[in-house]
């Protein structure tokens, strides 16, 4: 028993045999290597029953006593496997601590960011050491390349800054006693508006308990992201409510369009089809609204809310881009997609009348007859302008100009 | 189809039935058939066995030897916990009552438990007797509670503990499994109660056949659960449960862990089966 080296020693005063005490030793052993010698250091002369009794227990082997200065070496030997494959780390200090100013980015949890997530990380993150035994959780999302958007933790940090109140950062008391026609067409509008950033909150929300927390950039940004939309509905609800008005109509072909867009059950295509498209769309629409909002206040809002979107966007263009980077027959299943929701959406008649009148009196300043049609016209550029700037986005993301315009064309006419 | 083999086990706890529905659908997994069946009370099991109704029967230390002495000596042990070899009793008392070893006993009120548990009753008795020097002056005291469970459910022994707690005893005797969970799960103010003896050490559970049981099913159980990865996630959980680190076979050393307990049992009369 002398020439026995231990390597952990554990000193434990007059601590008698106890919760706290086995709780110590139980905390010790756990992380001890197989084989290793633990050593616990008594006053007490008598603890050896209890010892000898726990390790049995626990599968351990009691090694013996020894008479040290006014001291007893107890030592006890691990025989179990290790319950933990790797040691955790230590000595750590992140980037930007210094500079008070550490960024989501500046974290390395790890050396390198797998591509595909361990079997047993469930709710945890990279550089986390998982027990044995640990449940799997078997997220979906478990690969990088399905998830995974290069700029996240940039934007993650960027959301973060642009955050703004919908109580205190909106004028509320100086938007202007409208004209009822043109106020009715506002309320029509941040009604569609609703519903739309309904949708925008809830296909995150349906995701982010899917995607592994090893990639946890990915779910922090979408939490904020879905933070964002709750904003935007509710600024857009005040707004229909503030002014004398309330909330209109919704179109059967705005919710049926949506609801395409909600069963969507891959991540990847759904991605493609709410950020890429949808809220790419959407802000060209957006940057029309704040054109033609008649008052500061509503137009606060809608510029607001589109630096929110301009952020999304750029997460779905990022994730959408790497995955069909990682497999460019992606390419061919987000066409179908498009063309699939096309096919849905063809089974009723096209466009919301009820959106693009209220957008053409908006625009036209007046339901006469004369800036009704100006209204109009400017409405069908605003189409042109969102088919040429989806085209953009969809070469940018690896598509061809061909396929670009085929999957444009068939975009719904709900715009989201 | 081939019959499966059986195995009883008594139902002293909920999570008997967990813990055999994992291991038959281990067996049943790896291709073995195999069922169990419960009972509630030991002597019903052997009773069981040795009319060859069930297979083999997962045995307390008692349930052994009675089977072993009533079946005259047909009786054969597969494989254990680990656990079970060099199973204790230890005596307890409070720290403030002066007892430091078996003979400060005399005058004072000791508990045993379960009449038919071998670590809580039959055996700190046989031990008393052999190392008390005024047996006939301690006043004992017992704690008989689920009997036909051999113990196993433990109640017993935290019934000594509640009557030391409480200054109705002035010591008790329970198994060394029983102490370190009542340490470890801080049943007492630290350092209030402290062993004071620690029995030798004898083996406890095993698996008990009869020796017409076919080879092959015996060798087959045998196998299986000595194959059993401990690090498998569900075989943890259920080892866990049963508390093993390991299954082990039974071998003749062991075997031996069983003498002072036949001894015991003779001397007290408690060979009989009376289920």
């Amino acid at each position: 028993m002398h020439t026995l080296n231990h390597s952990i020693s554990i000193p434990i005063g007059n601590m008698p045999p106890s919760k706290e005490l086995f709780l110590k030793l139980e905390n010790t052993f756990l992380i001890a290597n197989t084989s290793e010698i633990i050593e616990i250091v008594s006053f007490k002369p008598n603890i050896e029953i209890e010892l000898r009794g726990w390790a049995k227990l626990r599968g351990h082997l009691y090694l013996g006593r020894e008479s040290l200065k006014e001291q007893y070496s107890y030592k006890i030997q691990k025989i179990n496997k290790s319950s933990f494959a790797n040691k955790s780390s230590w000595g750590k200090k992140m980037k930007g601590i210094d500079s008070s100013n550490p960024k989501l980015k500046d974290l390395e949890l790890t050396d390198e960011i797998l591509k595909k997530a361990p079997d047993s990380n469930g709710l945890m993150t990279r550089g986390i050491e998982p027990q044995d035994g640990t449940p799997f959780y078997d997220f979906e999302l478990s690969h990088k390349e399905q998830v995974w958007s290069e700029p996240v933790s940039a934007l993650y940090e960027e959301g973060k800054h642009a955050q703004w109140n919908a109580t205190s950062d909106i004028a509320w008391n100086e938007i202007p006693t409208l004209n009822p026609i043109i106020e009715k067409a506002v309320c029509q509008i941040m009604t569609y508006l609703v519903e739309n950033e309904f949708s925008a909150l809830y296909i995150p929300g349906k995701f982010i308990s899917k995607i592994n927390p090893y990639y946890m950039e990915v779910p922090l940004f979408l939490s904020s992201l879905m933070n964002d939309e709750a904003r935007h509905i509710e600024v857009f609800t005040k707004r229909a409510n503030a002014n004398g008005g309330g909330f209109q109509y919704s179109s059967e072909i705005t919710q049926r369009s949506l609801y395409s867009l909600f069963k969507e059950d891959d991540y990847i295509k759904s991605s493609f089809l709410l950020h890429v498209m949808g809220e790419g769309t959407f802000i060209d629409l957006l940057s029309f609204l704040e054109k033609h909002m008649p008052d500061e206040t509503t137009r606060k809002i809608i510029k607001l809310s589109k630096r929110d979107e301009i952020r999304h966007v750029a997460y779905g263009m990022e994730h959408v881009k790497s995955a069909i980077q990682q497999n460019p027959k992606r390419i061919n299943a987000l066409k179908n997609t498009a063309f699939r929701r096309k096919e849905f959406m063809d089974e009723v008649s096209s466009e919301s009348s009820i959106l693009l009148e209220s957008l053409a009196i908006l625009a036209g300043g007046s339901d006469s007859p004369v800036d009704y049609k100006r209204g109009f016209d400017l409405v069908e550029e605003l189409k042109a302008t969102m088919n040429t700037n989806r085209i953009k986005r969809l070469i940018d993301i690896g598509m061809d100009e061909e396929l670009a315009n085929d999957i444009s064309n068939v975009h719904t006419p709900n715009f989201m | 189809m081939d019959k499966p083999i059986v195995v009883g086990s008594v139902a002293y706890d909920p999570k008997i039935v967990t813990i055999w529905d994992i291991i038959r659908d281990y067996f049943n997994d790896n291709g073995v058939r195999l069922d169990y069946m419960l009972f509630s009370n030991y002597e019903a099991q052997i009773e069981y066995l040795l009319s060859g109704k069930i297979d083999i029967a997962w045995n307390t230390n008692v349930a052994w030897v009675r089977t072993h002495e009533l079946s005259k000596g047909r009786a054969k042990a597969l494989l254990m916990r680990d656990t079970d070899i060099d199973f204790k009793s230890v005596f307890i008392t409070k720290a403030s009552s002066g007892i430091k070893s078996i003979n400060d006993l005399k005058g004072r009120k000791f508990a045993l438990g379960s009449a038919d548990s071998a670590q809580a009753a039959i055996l700190p008795l046989k031990y008393l007797q052999n190392e008390a020097k005024d047996f006939d002056d301690i006043e004992i005291v017992r704690f008989n509670s689920d009997l036909g469970k051999h113990g196993d459910t433990g109640r017993s022994e935290f019934d000594i503990l509640d009557a030391i707690l409480n200054n109705e005893i002035d010591a008790g005797a329970i198994g060394i499994t029983s102490w370190v969970r009542m340490l470890e799960d801080g049943m007492f103010p630290s350092g209030e109660i402290e062993s004071f003896y620690v029995s030798e050490g004898y083996c406890h559970c095993n698996f008990t056949v009869i020796d017409t049981l076919d080879e092959s099913i015996q060798k087959t159980f045998t196998e299986m659960l000595l194959a059993q990865d401990p690090n498998e996630p569900i075989i943890k959980k259920m080892m866990q449960m049963e508390g093993l680190n390991k299954w082990v076979k039974t071998g003749q050393e062991e075997l031996k862990g069983y003498d002072v307990l036949t001894t015991a049992m003779k001397e007290q009369d408690l060979m009989k089966n009376n289920w």
